[in-house]
């Protein structure tokens, strides 16, 4: 499995949980809910005072509407009042003498022509006597003598100039009222006449409040005396009615004449509005159909809230669309974000807003960017720690010489160790003993060649390579280098020895060097690599160190004339070495080292 | 609200509903007009003695009067209103087979004038709305009270009051104040009760003799012959006509008998004077009428006769014939000129 590969499934794996796992405050929700505010909440707040001011003023219009059309109403059925008593002032102008009767009944006959609604009309002279009576249906009587002075009409013109009696039903079904009035002076007497209220019908019929509103008189008793619908008034009082005309009055006159919505005598909701009528003691009323008067604040209402509506619906959009429009490119971002933090560095996060959100995004591949390159950076590092030591690595690294790594001719020094009598001891101990052994055997060793900056080319068992001035040139004498670290792994290993003697294994370590041309460069195959160092120097140290006893340092020619004069050497002679056609001269270390 | 422009969605749905709620609250609100506006209605008008020639828009002056209302109230004859004619020709026998062909033709509303038909038609059906020009319909059984008739019979009570039939006789008595006996026609019909009882009273209170002469007999000129026959035997020197529809189909007998006889006569109705008959005093028809037509109106936008009260007349016509007084040898008095309607000379 590449790195590419295993980096695109870790992202796939961080990817899943983060859309599986909702946001709890989505960042879309936020956007939206305070824009669509913004709009909504001053188009509600304008419908909602819209309506309401509306409404008041509606009202108040139609409160001062209906009052004068109930003062109208009223003037009119005044009208009606008042042309019957001028007509009847016509019967009491002249006084009353003995024998004048024919001039007063011609008087009088002559109001029944003028006013089709008196029914009978009564003249009583000064003294309260009933002088003579004219009726369009009873007997006509004259000079019946009948004294009215009692009577309550007689008494009440004479009081007032006009007096006003109750309504009755003729007949159970129409109604009648009687009316009086009085001459300017005693003599002239009281005119008495039988008025059929029906005939105001005309007057109150003709009567339109607004579309299908009517007016209706009420006299002092709460009876009804005209309304447009005359059957009610024919009809007479039954409960129902009487109970919802009562009420009628009552809410009125507890609204002071003010408007408000009451039951009217039909049953139907309306407005009603109300005017007295003083001499009569009637009241006037006006009334329009609720569902009438509201019907223009109804239907602003309406236009008002679709309006609303509307300009809700156009404020959702849009802040669907400025929410959708903030929250992509965050959303990109974001999963742009876990790519990237999955490894996948070659992601690159694609949004054209031109804003801030454009520069974070382009911030963002500029660290993938940069994270891809010191991932790869740091993978190659960790490729070569394999075998140079981390100072030695990052300087390949950082300076870019992975070049350094390629085949070439050096000089170099090559370091070969390994223990005496390691394989009899294997072959005898536990896996784990040998384990522990070789672990305890190469951190002493490992530490001083990272100490040394050599480069481990390779080990198997007890045995490894060491090469020094390769691939970096030592900055000092490598020869030199060398012998001091075959000391100090002479030094080490032999501490260690003393340690395993206790534990009663017989081991020892030998340690060959040579110095010398070789060809040096990276082995092996892709994702498996080495360096190395091949040539005779490399086979020299191996033989050398094969050669060597426990504790002893041996070094080839080459390597020892470069040390010589600083290092102590113990010349052993030439040696027969496999492999090597003539003697070699080898020299050891002197042991003084060793014994340190 | 009309809304030209087509909307999507719940909007749409939105006016679609208020539309219906309109509708709906328009229906409820009346329902009459909503039918008016596109029904064809069946009047049927009845009457014992009036040509049928004469129920016209331009006929006798109560059907015009009656014509004219309904036609302000937005009835119109050949648009939404069809009429069936009927009259019974002046045979109250007739009325009883009359209600049946009426019925037959099952009209929306029927306008009948005269109780005797009017008894017919409610003999024959209990729905069908009548509106009736009635005398007294209370005391022929006809309504339950004026105020609430409680069937399906409303309309006008032409009799003012028992007290209406004296007035008559106290204004012929006025024209003719040296009348000593004084005859009141009764019909051949048995609808025809009687002399009124006010009329019986006012003749006591003023010291006449009245009697009753019946006409007997089919045949119409040698019946009423007969009974001025009878009125000339008795030395009568006054005549009141009775108030049975009878002596309407054959006013212009009566009027040339009575004239001829040389007897002042106080007929019910305003025709008999335009045909040379001395006087009449009665509720204007043509008032009466008119309050039918907007009864009609009423019970066919839905109202319940048994609930409309009876209306009652308010006006009346007092109409003289100058030159028949004069003819008689007669002095119209003043106050008779001055209290009539209409004074022909």
């Amino acid at each position: 499995m590449s790195p590419r590969d295993s980096a695109e499934t870790r992202a796939a794996q961080v990817a899943a949980p983060a859309e599986a796992a909702r946001v709890r405050k989505p960042l879309f929700r936020k956007y939206f809910i305070a824009l669509f505010a913004a709009v909504v909440i001053p188009l509600l707040a304008n419908g909602a005072s819209e309506a309401w001011f509306g409404y008041r003023d509606h009202r108040a219009l139609l409160d001062q509407r209906l009052k004068l059309e109930s003062a109208a109403a009223a003037s009119k059925i005044q009208d009606f009042l008042d042309g019957i008593r001028d007509q009847m002032q016509w019967a009491v102008q002249l006084p009353w003498t003995e024998g004048g009767d024919e001039r007063h009944r011609f008087d009088a006959l002559r109001v029944l022509r003028q006013v089709p609604a008196i029914v009978d009309l009564a003249l009583v002279d000064g003294s309260g006597i009933e002088r003579l009576k004219i009726s369009r249906v009873g007997r006509d009587v004259i000079g019946s003598g009948t004294n009215r002075a009692d009577d309550p009409a007689v008494a009440g013109a004479r009081k007032s100039r006009v007096w006003h009696g109750p309504v009755r039903l003729n007949r159970g079904s129409e109604p009648y009222m009687t009316l009086a009035v009085a001459g300017n002076r005693a003599a002239v007497g009281v005119a008495i006449a039988e008025i059929n209220l029906k005939l105001i019908w005309d007057v109150i019929s003709a009567i339109r409040v607004g579309e299908t509103g009517a007016a209706f008189v009420v006299d002092r008793n709460g009876r009804l005396v005209a309304h447009p619908n005359i059957s009610l008034v024919l009809r007479g009082a039954d409960e129902e009615t009487t109970a919802r005309l009562k009420a009628l009055q009552t809410v009125t006159q507890a609204q002071g004449g003010g408007t408000i919505t009451a039951t009217n005598i039909e049953g139907r909701t309306v407005l009603p509005a109300m005017t007295p009528i003083a001499g009569a003691d009637w009241m006037v009323f006006a009334e329009q159909p609720a569902a009438e008067a509201y019907a223009p604040i109804r239907a602003a209402l309406w236009r008002t809230g679709i309006l609303v509506l509307v300009g809700a619906m156009f404020a959702a959009l849009l802040a669907f669309a400025l929410a959708r429009r903030m929250s992509g490119p965050i959303r990109v971002i974001e999963s742009g974000a876990a790519r990237i933090g999955a490894g996948q560095f070659d992601h690159r996060i694609r949004i054209a807003t031109g804003d801030e959100l454009e520069r974070l995004a382009q911030r963002m591949n500029d660290m993938a960017k940069e994270l891809a390159v010191s991932q790869e950076r740091s993978e190659r590092i960790g490729r070569l720690k394999r075998f140079l030591s981390p100072q030695v690595a990052e300087l390949v690294e950082s300076a870019g010489k992975e070049d350094l790594l390629g085949a070439q001719k050096a000089d170099v020094v090559v370091v070969f160790c390994d223990l005496r009598g390691f394989t009899a001891f294997s072959a005898k101990a536990e896996p784990e003993e040998i384990m522990k052994l070789l672990a305890e055997y190469y951190e002493a060793l490992g530490a001083i060649i990272m100490r040394y900056a050599a480069t481990l080319t390779h080990f198997s068992g007890d045995g490894l390579m060491v090469l020094l001035n390769a691939p970096v040139p030592c900055p000092d004498d490598p020869a030199m280098r060398g012998v001091r670290m075959a000391e100090d792994m002479q030094a080490a290993v032999q501490a260690l020895i003393a340690e395993w003697k206790k534990r009663g294994y017989g081991l020892g370590f030998g340690i060959g060097l040579a110095k010398g041309i070789a060809t040096v460069g990276r082995i092996g195959y892709e994702g498996r690599h080495d360096y190395t160092a091949v040539g005779r120097v490399a086979n020299l140290a191996s033989r050398l160190c094969s050669a060597a006893e426990d504790k002893q340092i041996l070094v080839d020619a080459n390597l020892a004339s470069a040390v010589t004069g600083t290092v102590a050497l113990t010349q052993v002679g030439t040696r027969e070495l496999k492999g090597f056609g003539e003697s070699v001269a080898v020299s050891a270390v002197s042991a003084k080292a060793a014994a340190e | 609200m009309a809304r030209p422009r087509a909307r999507r969605g719940f909007i749409a749905m939105l006016d679609r509903r208020t539309a219906l709620l309109g509708a709906a609250a328009l229906l409820a609100l009346s329902p009459g007009a909503a039918r008016a506006a596109n029904k064809t209605f069946r009047l049927a008008i009845v009457h014992p003695s009036h040509p049928v020639s004469g129920m016209t828009e331009a006929g006798i002056a109560q059907y015009r009067a009656f014509f004219r209302e309904l036609r302000r109230l937005g009835y119109a004859e050949g648009r939404n209103l069809l009429v069936d004619r009927w009259s019974a020709e002046g045979q109250a026998g007739r009325y009883l087979e009359l209600a049946r062909a009426v019925l037959a033709q099952s009209p929306d509303v029927i306008l009948a004038g005269g109780t005797g038909p009017v008894t017919a038609l409610q003999a024959s059906t209990r729905t069908t709305p009548i509106v009736g020009i009635m005398s007294d319909p209370v005391a022929a059984g006809l309504a339950f009270s004026l105020a609430r008739p409680g069937g399906n019979v409303t309309g006008v009570a032409i009799d003012a009051g028992e007290a209406f039939h004296g007035k008559r006789l106290e204004l012929l008595l006025d024209i003719a104040p040296a009348a000593k006996r004084v005859a009141y026609l009764l019909a051949a019909d048995r609808s025809d009760l009687g002399v009124p009882i006010s009329v019986l009273d006012f003749a006591k209170h003023r010291g006449v003799a009245l009697f009753s002469v019946r006409i007997e007999g089919v045949v119409p000129l040698p019946a009423y012959e007969n009974a001025f026959a009878v009125m000339r035997q008795e030395r009568a020197d006054a005549l009141f006509v009775g108030t049975a529809p009878t002596h309407l189909t054959h006013r212009a007998t009566i009027v040339a008998l009575a004239n001829a006889a040389r007897i002042p006569t106080s007929y019910q109705w305003r025709d008999f004077v335009g045909l040379g008959g001395l006087m009449s005093y009665a509720p204007s028809l043509p008032d009466l009428y008119s309050r039918c037509a907007s009864q009609v109106d009423r019970i066919l936008k839905g109202a319940n006769p048994a609930e409309m009260p009876i209306l009652q007349p308010e006006k009346f016509e007092l109409a003289v014939n100058v030159k028949t007084a004069k003819s008689l040898g007669l002095a119209v008095p003043e106050a008779i000129l001055a209290r009539a309607d209409e004074v022909i000379e």
